[in-house]
């Protein structure tokens, strides 16, 4: 062993702390190392000195001191105790922290989230009164419009929402001239008309022409629509209309657009196979179009779509699909014959 | 060196069983304490901060400490030991305050070493030579001011080891230092005051 590691163990080795084969190991070197002696015997003589250093007693008057101390913190511990202690429970800095963080973060969503009530709704409900006929079911919110200059009150804001619930999904059927022979002539000799005529896609009307229960008489009345008279005549023999007062409306129009009434018969018949149910029906007036609101299940709706989609032209805005969570769906379709 | 260990280790039972008189509501029993144990703590206390005063106050706050929670000892360990750490324990941040520090540096700036003599000079009134007093005094002026030069760790192993003669086992437990810490800081806290005081002892 070296004396640099010797001289490590050597405080040590004089308090008798060395196990006894380093102990051992030290007591050789010592015996050959000179300096290793004088460096135990230095750390000998300054532990002596220190030992020997005299006890620094405490003043006389300690213990009252301490006494007087404690009897002063105990007073004042009590005294503050008294006053803070009811009104000053322990919690931890952070958690109170987190707390108003909390409360300050909700109270900031609150006020932006009414303030959205305030400017949006009444768009909303204005939009509804003014635009008769809207667009679609605006599932998408309404556009800012930058001329609104009415005041945010709350009593637009509370307007009845049921109006817009209540918007129709606007649909326009652009009637085709070869409508009325592809659908009325389920039978035998609808076969050779069909293929005078240039259209197929008889048999995907079947459950549609099923229910009719008078081929013969459809065939005929197909043949006469396709004329251009006896229309009326049809409509009112068609056991399935569902309107007599329709039909007698439609009398007197027979003459202008006999593709679109046959449509609306059809389109009634359509919607009460769909469980659904005519609401209102009219013309507007000038223009030879028709329109017919109804009502319609919405497990039905696309099977609706799909059949209401051969009789014409169907257009309708993508954003129409209906909600799932309706029971019943609002349509309005608009019929436009064919020029 | 180990007289003083050996004195107070032969009193636990009798530190326990003031504590429990304590404990059980007897003021009396903590006064007890304090005049048994005041003198050591007192000593550990000047010898670490080499300051009268402070070392006083100082005590003070540790038995006022002491007090506090003796309601709460455990008998886990001796209550002498349990009182040792209290005080190394206050000492430590005695030192950490800046507040010490800076009441130091400014005394010494005002009156530079006048505390200390004038204290020094009270407690060794009664010895009898004026010249061997002197150079005694020298002596254990330079001893202490070495021991006030180490690193705290350091001082406070070698002060709990050489002058209030503990086992190592005890300053262990009282700094909560490991075995070999103990070891390791009184090795290089002796060889360090031999090398600080060899050329003037």
């Amino acid at each position: 062993m070296e004396c640099s590691q010797i001289k490590e163990l050597l405080s040590e080795y004089m308090d008798g702390m060395l196990d006894k084969e380093t102990a051992e190991l030290v007591e050789k070197h010592l015996e050959t190392c000179e300096d290793c002696r004088e460096e135990l015997a230095s750390l000998r003589a300054i532990s002596e000195e220190l030992s020997s250093l005299e006890s620094v007693e405490a003043p006389a008057d300690f213990l009252n001191k301490v006494n007087e101390r404690i009897e002063q913190r105990s007073l004042v511990s009590r005294v503050f105790r008294s006053i803070f202690a009811p009104t000053w429970p322990k919690i931890p800095f952070q958690l109170a922290t987190a707390a108003a963080m909390a409360v300050l973060v909700f109270s900031l969503f609150n006020v932006m989230q009414s303030e959205n009530q305030i400017i949006g709704v009444p768009f909303q409900s204005e939009k509804a009164r003014t635009d008769k006929p809207p667009a679609t079911d605006s599932l998408e919110p309404a556009p800012v419009e930058p001329t609104y200059q009415g005041q945010p009150t709350l009593q637009k804001a509370v307007m009845p929402e049921k109006p817009a619930e209540r918007k129709p999904i606007e649909l326009v059927l652009l009637l085709q001239r070869e409508t009325p022979s592809r659908v009325y002539s389920p039978g035998e000799g609808a076969e050779a008309e069909d293929a005078k005529t240039g259209t197929g896609a008889l048999e995907k009307e079947e459950p549609f022409a099923a229910q009719k229960p008078l081929g013969k008489r459809t065939k005929q009345a197909a043949r006469k629509a396709e004329s251009g008279t006896g229309w009326s005549d049809e409509k009112r023999q068609h056991p399935l209309a569902p309107n007599e007062k329709f039909a007698g409306s439609s009398d007197e129009e027979a003459g202008k657009s006999p593709l679109s009434l046959q449509a609306l018969s059809k389109l009634h018949r359509l919607i009460e196979l769909e469980g659904g149910g005519v609401i209102a029906e009219g013309d507007e007036g000038v223009s030879p179009s028709q329109y017919l609101t109804a009502e319609i299940p919405a497990k039905n709706y696309r099977s609706f779509l799909d059949k209401a989609g051969r009789l014409g032209v169907l257009q309708s805005s993508p954003s129409a699909i209906p909600l799932g969570d309706r029971e019943m769906i609002l349509v309005r379709i608009r019929l436009i014959p064919a020029p | 060196m180990s007289k003083e260990s050996g004195k107070e280790s032969g009193e636990p039972q009798f530190d326990s069983a003031l504590v429990r008189s304590f404990q059980a509501g007897n003021k009396a029993a903590f006064d007890t304490l304090v005049l048994k144990h005041k003198d050591k703590i007192f000593n550990l206390c000047f010898r670490f901060l080499g300051d009268y005063q402070e070392a006083n106050d100082l005590a003070q706050e540790v038995f006022i400490k002491a007090y506090r929670s003796l309601r709460a000892f455990r008998f886990e360990s001796a209550f002498g030991t349990w009182l040792y750490r209290i005080a190394v324990n206050t000492c430590k941040n005695k030192v950490k305050s800046l507040d010490h520090r800076y009441a130091k540096k400014m005394v010494h700036l005002d009156n530079p070493g006048a505390t200390k003599a004038a204290h020094r000079l009270e407690i060794r009134d009664e010895t009898p030579s004026p010249l061997a007093e002197l150079e005694r005094k020298e002596r254990m002026e330079l001893i202490q001011r070495a021991i006030e030069s180490l690193p705290p760790e350091q001082k406070m192993v070698i002060i709990l080891r050489d002058i209030q003669g503990l086992p190592y086992d005890d300053i262990a437990d009282i700094t909560g230092y490991g075995l070999g810490t103990v070891k390791s800081r009184l090795s290089r806290a002796r060889l360090e005051l031999r090398r600080k005081l060899m050329k003037v002892l």
